[in-house]
């Protein structure tokens, strides 16, 4: 029988943690510390109750300014840039992250045609230089079409430096090199935190009693199991929006929503569809960087309570679903959630949990996977079925990501003809989520 | 003289124009452009931005622009030394190059002349042969007033090049194949000729339009990256509003005064300062209720697949359903031909106060419809023969030739 489910949110030296069982959720916030005094705490709101899972959101303890390692770039274009003129990045995050960079021949075009062999040499000499730099970044031309070149050169580095931890860009997914490149940056240099939070949280959840079963939320406002996050952290930044979109969705017993989150300063306005928070590709991550990853799609409307109020009261006139607004515990936010409430029209709902909103959301969380990939199809019944491949690969990602069987479903598919290309370019975005196996 | 810099802090309003004059389609995408943009203009210096009229008329000049893909640029983007394969390919034929300038000033050919300028050292004529974006290179006034599009170099991101001489309709076919089969793009010196044959053949003041249109969305619209001139924070974290931030600042207004009911939306602030700029008007605004395939079958010279929308305008009723194919081609408004190229038909997204297109959007979404009317080249006969709904397959009159 599945057991209650718990969402613990780490912030700066405080946990917040919610169960989400039958009845009205519970709360308990404590010092971020160690597993016992962690596990202490899950245990006291669990009073008794039997715990199926802890989902925890540590998308604030992997920032990348703070907690990432330097990280050796290595692109493979199959045209080196001219004095390196046009390759570099303007985020100075990135800049602090990036230890060294270097550029290889080789690469493919958008469909996974071989624009130029890979230059085996140049790998090996990038991976020589980077001796001392404990992470890798490999982003090649073309990988969502074709990642042969990014695993030859993982291989390479791998027998070069076995010590050094390599992301490629493929695993990220995404199109577009510079942003795909960005998130593989990212990624890499937050391998070494994620694997000592997984560690850290899988032996609390263990601690909290036995078949508890561990997650991590995710950017997208899905879960991703231990594995996933050692391997793509990048994949659980912004989970706190994403999850506190998610809880306020769960609180106010509404699946679809237009969602006002209120903050101190702000209202951040959202939509939750099927439970699940619309999301966006190109919203910028930290730093400002913009990454091929898909978070939360938010507009923030700062300015006074009243402002915000005005404002939300006039996208929710317009809007076929219910309103929603919602605060976390911080005064100021409950006082801008009252203002806005008040100008709602009927029937908008106020929700205030008495806790972190994000904690609700992460223990709401389910499996989830996006896909984003480019295909041809000469005719209608080819990109049906095209389009049935990639809904069938998004559905074995979500139930690799630890969803019940038979639980997974296709969220949202989207094939989107692609301008300036021969005609029967498309591309294809999907989105697939499923229930979570809590005893994986 | 009405010479002007372009700089790297200008890059970021070059890309909103450049969003905006794209006509939904072509500009989805393209801020990889910027960030390439900025980072070539930190190292070479700002660009001059001339008027045609303050070179020498006999100055050796070439349209610069990229065919294909948004998508395939950004995931295979330049390396630099493009701009001096295709200079080199025309100077045997033509000379050496004295200025550049763009052969349409929209989405990523708004930023790619400007770029090759700079590695080229040469002035950016402020002008272009379009005033938007056309699928075909030969859709330009350049090919209006009888200059010749050959001899047309062109170049891959993979460095293969060629140089083309045969007539314009020809060089489209040609190059569209190459540049499918050379990683979904090309980069391309087409149209040389001597800065005096422009007058008359050329869109004066491309660039600079397309500067002041970048910069009223760049004062609107939040949740651009930092460097690209947005806020500083994106919108969850916490922390100041920039000088000039997003139009949510303050909240919604009061039209009318003190007293007055109606409350004006940030889209609507924003919608009035485009009108103003642009000349264009708003055809309509509301929810996407439609998007997907045409059922309309396209002619196969044109890239790309037929798409139709569908947008229900809030105050009206009405319906209005917009085709498109790479870009906005036409809008019906319950039924009736109510705008169509060589005008411009553009999306904003009501959320996100960014112009949108098909590739962005979901049905439900909240958009506005503008429709800018295209420089007077267009509207003439042999304009619209090049570049109205004829052009596209459409057996419709535009309504400016409907009206005569």
């Amino acid at each position: 029988m599945e057991g209650a489910r718990i969402g613990i949110l780490l912030g700066a030296g405080r946990a917040h943690a919610a169960l989400v069982g039958d009845g009205e959720p519970r709360h308990a916030t404590g010092p971020n510390a160690s597993e016992r005094v962690l596990a202490r705490m899950l245990r006291g709101l669990a009073g008794g109750t039997r715990v199926g899972s802890v989902t925890w959101d540590v998308s604030a303890e992997l920032d990348p300014a703070l907690a990432g390692t330097p990280v050796a770039v290595v692109r493979v274009v199959p045209r080196l840039p001219a004095g390196g003129l046009g390759s570099g990045h303007p985020s100075p995050l990135l800049r602090s992250l990036q230890a060294r960079r270097g550029a290889v021949i080789g690469g493919h075009d958008l469909f996974g045609v071989e624009l130029a062999p890979l230059d085996i040499y140049a790998v090996l000499a990038e991976a020589a230089a980077a001796r001392g730099i404990p992470a890798l970044a490999v982003t090649a031309s073309g990988a969502p079409g074709c990642a042969d070149h990014e695993l030859a050169a993982a291989e390479l580095v791998h027998d070069t430096r076995p010590e050094a931890r390599v992301s490629l860009s493929h695993q990220v997914g995404g199109l577009g090199l510079l942003d795909r490149e960005a998130a593989t940056v990212i990624n890499a240099a937050l391998l070494a935190r994620a694997a000592e939070l997984a560690e850290r949280c899988v032996r609390v959840g263990e601690l909290v009693g036995p078949g508890v079963s561990t997650w991590f939320a995710a950017g997208d406002g899905g879960r991703i199991s231990a594995e996933r996050l050692r391997l793509l952290p990048v994949l659980a930044l912004a989970a706190s929006e994403a999850a506190a979109l998610t809880g306020a969705a769960r609180l106010a017993g509404i699946g679809d929503a237009l969602v006002g989150l209120a903050l101190p300063d702000a209202l951040a306005v959202g939509h939750v569809t099927g439970g699940l928070p619309e999301v966006t590709v190109d919203r910028p991550g930290p730093g400002g960087v913009r990454m091929a990853v898909p978070t939360a799609s938010l507009t923030r409307i700062p300015g006074s309570p009243s402002a915000s109020a005005a404002a939300f009261a006039l996208l929710a006139e317009h809007e076929p679903d219910q309103a929603v607004v919602a605060a976390g515990s911080a005064g100021e936010a409950a006082g801008r959630a009252h203002a806005v409430a008040a100008r709602l029209p009927a029937p908008g709902r106020l929700v205030l949990p008495g806790g972190e909103l994000a904690a609700v959301g992460a223990a709401c969380t389910e499996p989830t996977a996006w896909l984003d990939t480019v295909v041809y199809a000469e005719s209608r019944e080819e990109l049906d079925r095209q389009r049935g491949i990639a809904e069938q690969r998004a559905l074995t990602l979500v139930a690799e990501s630890g969803a019940r069987l038979g639980s997974e479903r296709v969220v949202s598919s989207r094939a989107v003809s692609m301008s300036f290309l021969r005609s029967g370019s498309y591309r294809l975005m999907v989105r697939a989520g499923g229930e979570a196996g809590e005893d994986t | 003289m009405s010479e002007r810099l372009i700089t790297a802090a200008d890059v970021p309003a070059l890309l909103a124009g450049a969003e905006f004059f794209s006509t939904s389609a072509a500009g989805e995408g393209i801020d990889f452009a910027g960030v390439w943009l900025g980072d070539i203009l930190d190292h070479t210096g700002p660009v001059r931005l001339v008027a045609a009229g303050d070179l020498d008329p006999g100055t050796a000049c070439a349209a610069i622009g990229a065919m294909g893909s948004t998508t395939a640029m950004a995931e295979l983007p330049p390396s630099g030394d493009e701009p001096a394969v295709l200079a080199r390919s025309l100077e045997g034929r033509c000379g050496p190059l004295g200025a550049v300038l763009p052969l349409n000033a929209a989405s990523v050919n708004a930023l790619f002349p400007v770029a090759a300028a700079a590695l080229l050292g040469l002035p950016l004529i402020d002008c272009d042969g379009m005033g938007r974006v056309f699928p075909l290179i030969h859709q330009t006034t350049f090919e209006l007033a009888g200059l010749s599009l050959a001899p047309m170099a062109a170049v891959s991101a993979g460095y293969d090049s060629l140089l083309l001489e045969t007539g314009s309709a020809r060089a489209e076919r040609l190059a569209r194949v190459v540049a499918q089969s050379a990683g979904g793009w090309l980069l391309c010196a087409l149209y040389p000729t001597r800065v005096g044959e422009l007058a008359g053949a050329a869109i004066p003041g491309s660039m600079s339009r397309v500067l002041e249109v970048g910069r009223v969305l760049l004062a609107h619209a939040p949740g651009r990256p930092a460097w690209t001139g947005g806020p500083a924070h994106p919108p969850w974290e916490s922390g100041p509003a920039p000088d000039g931030g997003p139009s949510w600042e303050g909240g919604p207004y009061r039209e009318g005064g003190p007293g007055a009911r109606r409350v004006v939306a940030p889209h609507e602030r924003l919608l009035a300062e485009l009108t103003a700029v642009t000349g264009a008007s708003v055809l309509g605004g509301g929810r996407l209720v439609e998007i997907g395939p045409s059922v309309r079958q396209a002619a196969a010279l044109f890239p790309g697949n037929p798409v139709g929308l569908a947008v229900h305008d809030h105050d009206s009723g009405r319906l209005i359903r917009i085709e498109a194919h790479n870009e906005l081609i036409l809008a019906l408004s319950d039924g009736s031909l109510a705008a169509a190229v060589p005008d411009l038909l553009c999306l904003l997204d009501r959320g996100t106060l960014r112009m949108t297109g098909p590739g962005r959007l979901t049905a439900g979404d909240l958009v506005d419809v503008l429709v800018v009317p295209a420089a007077p080249l267009w509207h003439t006969i042999p304009g619209l023969a090049l570049g109205g709904p004829g052009a596209f397959g459409f057996p419709l009159r535009h309504p400016k030739e409907a009206s005569r």
